[in-house]
């Protein structure tokens, strides 16, 4: 009988211990890539305005269309997507668009993100659909020892005198890109079906002067270290500078005259935002120097507040953009990537 | 008092027998329980150690066979790249042309007899690594690719590093999903690809040999021999998965994902990071029937260094490693079982041997309070229920002992209340209850009865004259010989002092009344000898009859009185009758 009151007493204990479903407070659906979104950031933010967020992190632009896609934003009410991958939510009417002036915190932006218009892809029929978070360039990394002076174009890759001494990124709508690029033409993320022969036989040269094509940083680091390595085209930006300067390489790098082309992040809400005032808060508390400072310090991304060290004012950054054939460029460059010789193209 | 007590005894035995089975029961079942449940427990994770660490064994022999398969595509790799004709396919010429086709020759030959080969080629150290030698195995046949279709290589690590390395070192690939076109049977296959330098005559590399291996093929001949319940795993240094029974979680870096055996199993991050060679896992899941057991072994390939490794593992399901310990679990379960029922019975039986003389115990003090009799105690062992039964036995003498001696003084008491202490005839209280009696009796028969009553004449005297002891002696005689005098069923008490009575019942003839007194006084006439003298004395007697003198004792006995002063006014030694 003891023994029963005892159990009795311990349920009701368990349940006042219990913690309360927090259907008092209101819950921010957060759904973004790691390190934006820290925990201790998050908190702060929760502390501020009395709620509860609840982030999902994902890691491949896969597996945020998946959680999207599934319930058409119903399960999220805010989410990071960078401007090319942002193209298929507005379509498909998950993004919906948001008010900048809600979001003050836009106003202490560098001017390259308050001009949203001049963004390709963020604004759609005069609406704006989100608001830059973070970004990372794709500039060149040079030894220093070979280098007296910077390498002023993306064309020295192709530089005979580096033959064997290059590292490419291997992927293939990037290098379709800078190779578009490094030929001149108006919009490399257009490529002219004429054009494509020339482009990919390009590429072949790309091939025939590069060591090898990486697909990791890591990797870049270690080829970089192993090989004496001349140039490297840095996919991962400022991250991958920082990591070939923590293993000891004496480099630069710098931002050639074509411009980098530069992926961007973006916070964009979902058409089933709940509490629209709470996400544009999030956004607005993304953008705090404290917060976006994290980024850069935590991840070596870019913020929008302020310039990398390594950039200057006057480089040009060309944000990605959809491509013209995704599968066209991917099936070239399969055929370029396995050695294909130039009278295939 | 009687009913109390059965029931109260009948409680008491019942109720030890049962509470004293059910704490031997209880006791007995608990005890086969929890026996039976560690042991069953402690085999099974004798069992599971004991699998985990077979499986740890197969995984470390299949590394093992890994390593000689893979020692052995080197040394076919060598033997491509010795063959004297590698050195003659350069050119354009008509003999370089003759030399590229026998030697592609050789090249089927050897992919021929090796189905685990994806491919085998001869790629030249300049032109950006063009391939001077192709053979690809497409779906059954061999086909030896030529001209244009021919590809440009030098990128590749097994081209650029190979040909840095000395005569006769093997390079080995990392395992990778194969995505140079024109592999055919290898594209998007995971392939390992094993490479060696052939040397120009000056001792600078030619161009290198590469051999592309099936791993999936691989793995599957090492797989052969074990049961389907195993399940292979392959992990690339970082812990990637490249085998996996889920062919979706492998080689998931190849388009952007991770997916790494320490998430799936956490103790193969020791391995990832070198702090461990091997690691026994086990998950545990909600569902057991999902759980598996398994070991990881690191395996080194290819260099001498031992930089290089692949890690192995093998699991099996839990359930299958322990489909031995369902029949010790049944085995158990019956065992306790057969052992709990065993505790019962006993205990029922230990109850009983160990109530029964108690029982008996019970029953022997029952039936001696019952009947006072000395009951012997039917319990003869030696333990403490023998010592209470015999301790029993004693009481039950001692008591009986009492019981006798009080009945003995009882019986005293109740004589002496009732009988003249100095005569020993009844006294006066005896003789009322007596006459009392005999009226009664008489006056349901119809029959009379007399009252004589009898008084000493000069008593008095004699007792002054020669001392009490010499009254004493006297009445003693008196009472004697008035005794011996009168019929058995007649009575004779002494109601006080010198005065004597006598009932005669029953009385036919009031007449032989007086032939009773006259003996009666003739007898009391004979001297009565003491200590050497004779003492005379004689005695006056009063007769009253019932009915006729009086229909009560009060009456009878008064008119007796009044009949015997009568004789003594008449002069005494005499008698007289009331009517």
């Amino acid at each position: 009988m003891a023994c029963k009151v005892s159990f009795v007493y311990y349920f009701l204990l368990l349940l006042m211990l219990a913690p309360v479903p927090a259907l008092a407070l209101d819950t921010l659906r957060v759904l973004a890539w790691p390190g934006y979104a820290d925990p201790d950031l998050v908190q702060a933010f929760e502390k501020r305005h009395h709620v509860r967020v609840e982030v999902t992190l994902i890691s491949s632009d896969d597996a945020l269309w998946e959680r999207l896609s599934k319930r058409e934003g119903g399960d999220f009410d805010v989410f990071a997507v960078n401007t090319a991958e942002l193209q298929r939510y507005i379509d498909r009417g998950i993004s919906i668009p948001l008010t900048p002036a809600n979001i003050p915190n836009t106003a202490k932006q560098q001017p390259r993100f308050r001009d949203l218009s001049a963004i390709p892809g963020i604004t759609r029929n005069g609406a704006v659909y989100a608001i830059p978070y973070t970004y990372s360039e794709m500039g060149l990394i040079y030894d220093r020892k070979v280098f007296k002076t910077p390498p002023d174009s993306f064309a020295s890759m192709w530089d005979k005198r580096y033959k064997g001494r290059v590292l490419a990124f291997q992927a293939s709508a990037h290098n379709f890109s800078l190779a578009a690029t490094v030929l001149g033409m108006r919009n490399p993320f257009h490529i002219d079906g004429n054009d494509f022969r020339r482009v990919s036989r390009h590429l072949v040269e790309l091939r025939r002067n590069v060591l090898s094509f990486y697909s990791q940083p890591e990797e870049a680091t270690e080829l970089f270290m192993q090989n004496r390595i001349a140039l490297l085209f840095a996919n991962y930006g400022s991250q991958q500078v920082k990591m070939l300067q923590n293993a000891g390489a004496d480099i630069g790098y710098v931002i050639p005259k074509e411009g980098a082309l530069s992926w961007l992040d973006c916070w964009s809400l979902t058409r089933g935002v709940k509490n629209r005032k709470l996400a544009e808060a999030w956004i607005d508390y993304t953008l705090e120097a404290p917060v976006s400072r994290a980024l850069t310090e935590r991840q070596g991304l870019s913020n929008t507040l302020e310039d990398p060290p390594t950039m200057q004012k006057s480089d040009k950054i060309i944000w990605l953009q959809q491509v013209e054939d995704a599968a066209r460029r991917a099936a070239l460059w399969d055929k370029i990537i396995s050695g294909d010789l130039p009278e295939k193209f | 008092m009687a009913k109390l007590d059965s029931k109260l005894f009948g409680d008491i035995n019942f109720g030890i027998a049962i509470k004293l089975g059910i704490l031997l029961a209880a006791f007995g079942v608990l005890a086969s329980g929890l026996t039976g449940y560690y042991t069953f427990q402690a085999t099974r994770d004798i069992l599971i150690r004991e699998a985990s660490q077979d499986l740890l064994h197969s995984t470390q022999v299949l590394g093992r066979r890994f390593s000689i398969m893979a020692g052995e595509v080197a040394n076919d790799a060598r033997f491509l790249a010795q063959l004297p004709r590698a050195h003659e396919v350069f050119g354009s010429g008509n003999a370089a042309e003759i030399s590229r086709q026998s030697l592609s020759e050789e090249f089927r030959s050897l992919l021929s007899v090796h189905p685990e080969y994806f491919q085998a080629r001869f790629i030249s150290a300049v032109h950006n690594g063009i391939e001077l030698i192709r053979v690809d195995r497409d779906a059954n046949s061999l086909r030896i690719i030529s001209d244009l279709d021919l590809q440009e290589k030098l990128h590749y690590p097994y081209a650029y590093e190979t040909l840095r390395l000395p005569e006769g070192q093997v390079h080995f690939s990392r395992i990778v999903i194969n995505r140079e076109e024109g592999a055919h049977a290898g594209l998007k296959q995971p392939t390992l690809q094993v490479a060696t330098p052939v040397m120009g005559h000056d001792g600078g590399a030619l161009g290198v040999i590469v051999i592309n291996v099936d791993l999936n093929r691989l793995f599957g001949l090492l797989k052969a021999d074990l049961g389907s319940e195993y399940q292979l795993y392959l992990a690339n240094q970082a812990g990637d998965f490249l085998i996996h029974p889920d062919s979706a979680m492998t080689f998931g870096f190849d388009y952007g994902r991770r997916f790494l055996v320490q998430d799936t199993f956490k103790p193969v991050a020791a391995i990832v990071d070198k702090s461990a060679d091997t690691a026994m896992v086990r998950t545990l899941s909600a569902e057991q029937h999902d759980d598996v057991i398994g070991g990881f072994a690191r395996i080194p390939f290819g260099d001498q260094s031992g930089r290089r490794f692949v890690i192995i593992g093998l699991t099996v399901p839990l359930n299958s490693v322990l489909a031995e310990t369902d029949v010790l679990a049944r085995d158990s379960r019956r065992i306790v079982f057969a052992f709990s029922v065993m505790a019962i019975v006993l205990s029922i039986l230990v109850a009983f041997i160990f109530v029964r003389p108690v029982k008996r115990l019970v029953a022997a003090v029952r039936s001696f309070a019952e009947t006072h009799e000395l009951t012997p105690v039917p319990v003869h062992s030696r333990d403490e229920l023998g010592l209470l039964a015999r301790s029993i036995g004693q009481m039950q003498e001692d008591i009986l002992a009492h019981l006798n001696d009080l009945e003995q003084r009882n019986d005293e008491m109740e004589h002496r209340a009732q009988h003249d202490a100095l005569t020993g005839a009844p006294n006066r209280v005896m003789f009322h209850e007596l006459l009392q009696f005999s009226i009664g009796n008489a006056r349901r028969n119809g029959s009379q009865l007399a009252v004589l009553f009898i008084d000493l004449d000069h008593f008095k005297e004699v007792n002054d004259t020669y001392g009490h002891a010499a009254g004493d002696a006297i009445l003693i005689e008196v009472a004697r010989r008035l005794k011996t005098a009168v019929r058995e069923s007649d009575a004779v008490a002494r109601l006080s002092g010198d005065e004597f009575v006598v009932m005669i019942q029953p009385v036919d003839d009031p007449q032989q009344l007086a032939v009773i007194a006259q003996k009666l006084i003739k007898a009391l006439q004979d001297p009565i000898e003491f200590e050497g003298q004779s003492l005379h004395i004689s005695a006056s007697i009063g007769i009253s009859v019932f009915p006729g003198d009086g229909d009560d004792m009060e009456q009878l006995l008064h008119n007796a009185d009044t009949a015997m002063y009568h004789s003594k006014r008449k002069g005494r030694n005499t008698f007289h009758f009331y009517a």
